[in-house]
């Protein structure tokens, strides 16, 4: 089965502008995502005390808890959190909402003495996998996410009666045009499943704010404990206005194990803390399923008021659950992990290839304004992406660990060096060599990372003893390698003759429009 | 772009479409004899897609008009459906 000749061309145009205007987020997104897969891992990477094994029981841990939490009850906040010490972070973490934003401080399991804020490489790169901390972000990449379902559905519209042949038809020897097509083809067919569930659930997860409300409002009565009841998700307790003392955190982790033994037991989420109504929330998580989360409520008498099995016990959160954990890979182990992050880089790959293309078919004809700012902005946000990233991982070496409002000053570093090298694009004469000095300096950059954590740290290098500091070391390197690749590649590619220099060998059979 | 396929057509598939498609995804799973969560698991599920395909259902209208027509009568009938119920 084929489309009709008409019927392609409309895709075909309703896919590469959907595609342009979107690719730059896509590629964000992606690119980003890689490292969102190991937000956790990254912890003793980004702060080097956590490189040190959980020094204190966990009874004591809990003993802690249990003192921050009193000290904190008074100031009755809302919601506030703990988490205990783990092996990716081997210190107590407060986290507290102010500001309109989430502050974490960190406490010395052994000292108890209150360390301030510290690095958070990996879950700032979790957050702007999702543009979070741009305003609008969340929406943005939700749109994005949307267009990401359209360009799936398109993109195998059109590759209807031909997909098996150009599934392995990759001609690298061809016009530059014929190789950016037969990468985005390529690409997009064989990550075409991973791309609809990221799209489904990214669009999910970031349009819902404004989706969700009248879907209760129309199907639910407008009734809130309807939807709590569908999403398997209740309100905690109101609060009552009168003062009363943290729940026995103690007595809520044992119940928490003793309702869910197979999950590990990390965090304390307060809701209303120092009221009377005062409930403590302990998430759960269980490691190699789609399932992965538990969750038990405690109210501040000690007693289980709220139990939730892993998937929920809805259809709503059997089917979404699983959805989510296919998302977030929380199913997966390492070795998983490090394919979705491959899978990840070789969908940006495919984003960019697709924005290549309709610069060569462009390049073909005579460019126009539009053209000429798409090329630019390429270059700028994508290979300026990959010199932030570089730039924010030698930030969070040279920084002095107690420096005050850390995570700003990296976040601020991450975010002037990308500014820069958009600005570089869209003021600097040639859009590929100005991606090439990036993906050069991003190179140079990313290689130094374990060099000077090893000086840093007075260790050689690759010896650290540490499996995650392993794992982030062979990564950088891995990562600088690729970039390294990629501006010897773009090099190689401006030397190719383009595509108005060899006609040899068509696209595609049909004609096509653009 | 816009020369080849018709702007009404293309204003149809970025505005008229989306929102019919969104508002028959709020209408359908609303009127469904299901428990409720499977009428929120239904509406979710279905919004991105359904979105996807009236852009597409637009675009390839044979005309304007006609791409306008089917967006504001399934726009018109979903609203129907929801005043009604």
């Amino acid at each position: 089965m084929k489309l009709s000749p008409r019927a392609y061309e409309v895709l075909w145009d309703a896919h590469a502008w959907a595609g342009v205007l979107s690719s730059l987020v896509l590629f964000v997104t992606f690119y980003l995502g890689a490292f969102a897969l190991f937000a956790e891992e990254l912890a003793p990477w980004q702060e080097p005390h956590f490189r040190a094994p959980v020094a204190v029981s966990e009874a004591r841990a809990v003993a802690l808890a249990q003192h921050f939490a009193e000290e904190e009850a008074p100031s009755r906040p809302v919601w506030f959190g703990i988490s205990l010490p783990t092996a990716e972070e081997p210190w107590l973490r407060l986290w507290r909402m102010a500001d309109g934003g989430l502050h974490m401080t960190w406490v010395d399991p052994v000292s108890g003495r209150r360390l301030g804020e510290r690095s958070d490489l990996g879950e700032f790169l979790n957050a702007m996998h999702f543009l979070e901390p741009l305003p609008g972000g969340q929406h943005v990449s939700g749109v994005a996410s949307a267009v990401l379902v359209l360009l799936v559905g398109t993109g195998l519209l059109l590759q209807l009666g031909r997909m098996v042949r150009e599934l392995v038809r990759f001609r690298p020897a061809s016009s530059r045009r014929v190789f950016w097509s037969d990468t985005h083809k390529v690409i997009g067919v064989v990550a075409a499943p991973f791309l609809l569930v990221f799209g489904l659930t990214g669009g999910i997860l970031w349009l819902d704010d404004w989706f969700e409300p009248a879907v209760v409002r129309t199907s639910m009565k407008d009734d809130p404990t309807a939807k709590a009841r569908a999403v398997d998700w209740p309100s905690p307790p109101a609060a009552s206005g009168r003062p009363a003392g943290a729940p026995d955190l103690a007595r809520a982790l044992a119940l928490a194990k003793q309702r869910f033994p197979a999950s590990a037991h990390d965090h304390f989420f307060f809701d209303h803390l120092g009221d009377e109504n005062g409930s403590v929330h302990l998430p759960g998580e269980q490691e190699g399923t789609l399932h992965a989360f538990t969750h038990v409520r405690v109210s501040r008498q000690g007693q289980l008021i709220w139990e939730r099995e892993a998937g929920g016990g809805t259809t709503y959160t059997r089917v979404m659950d699983p959805l989510f954990g296919l998302h977030f890979a929380t199913w997966a182990g390492f070795p998983a992990k490090v394919l979705y992050a491959l899978l990840a880089f070789l969908c940006a790959f495919g984003i960019l290839a697709g924005n290549l293309l309709w610069l060569e078919r462009r390049r073909a004809k005579s460019p126009n304004r539009f053209d000429v700012v798409l090329a630019r902005l390429t270059s700028g946000v994508c290979a300026g992406l990959a010199l932030a990233v570089a730039c924010l991982f030698v930030a969070n070496q040279v920084l002095p660990g107690g420096l005050a409002e850390r995570p700003r000053w990296e976040h601020g570093v991450f975010l002037a060096s990308w500014a820069a090298g958009v600005l570089g694009a869209l003021l600097g004469a040639d859009p590929a060599l100005h991606a090439r000095r990036l993906l050069l300096a991003a190179s140079g950059l990313l290689f130094t990372v374990p060099l000077l954590d090893s000086a840093l740290t007075l260790r050689l290098p690759f010896g650290s003893g540490s499996t995650h500091v392993l794992a982030t070391e062979v990564g950088l390197v891995a990562l600088a390698l690729l970039l390294l690749g990629a501006s010897i590649a773009i090099r190689r590619l401006q030397r190719a003759p383009s595509s108005a220099a060899r006609p040899a060998v068509s696209e595609t059979p049909e004609p096509l429009p653009g | 772009m816009a020369h080849r396929h018709g702007a009404g057509r293309i204003a149809a598939a970025v505005t008229g479409a989306p929102v019919a498609a969104v508002l028959a995804s709020v209408a359908v799973p609303a009127v469904l004899p299901v428990a409720e969560d499977v009428r929120l698991l239904v509406a979710m599920l279905v919004v991105l897609p359904a979105v996807c395909t009236g852009v597409c259902l637009a675009l390839l209208a044979r005309s304007a008009p006609r791409a306008w027509v089917g967006s504001v009568l399934v726009a018109a009938v979903s609203v129907g459906v929801l005043v009604s119920k």
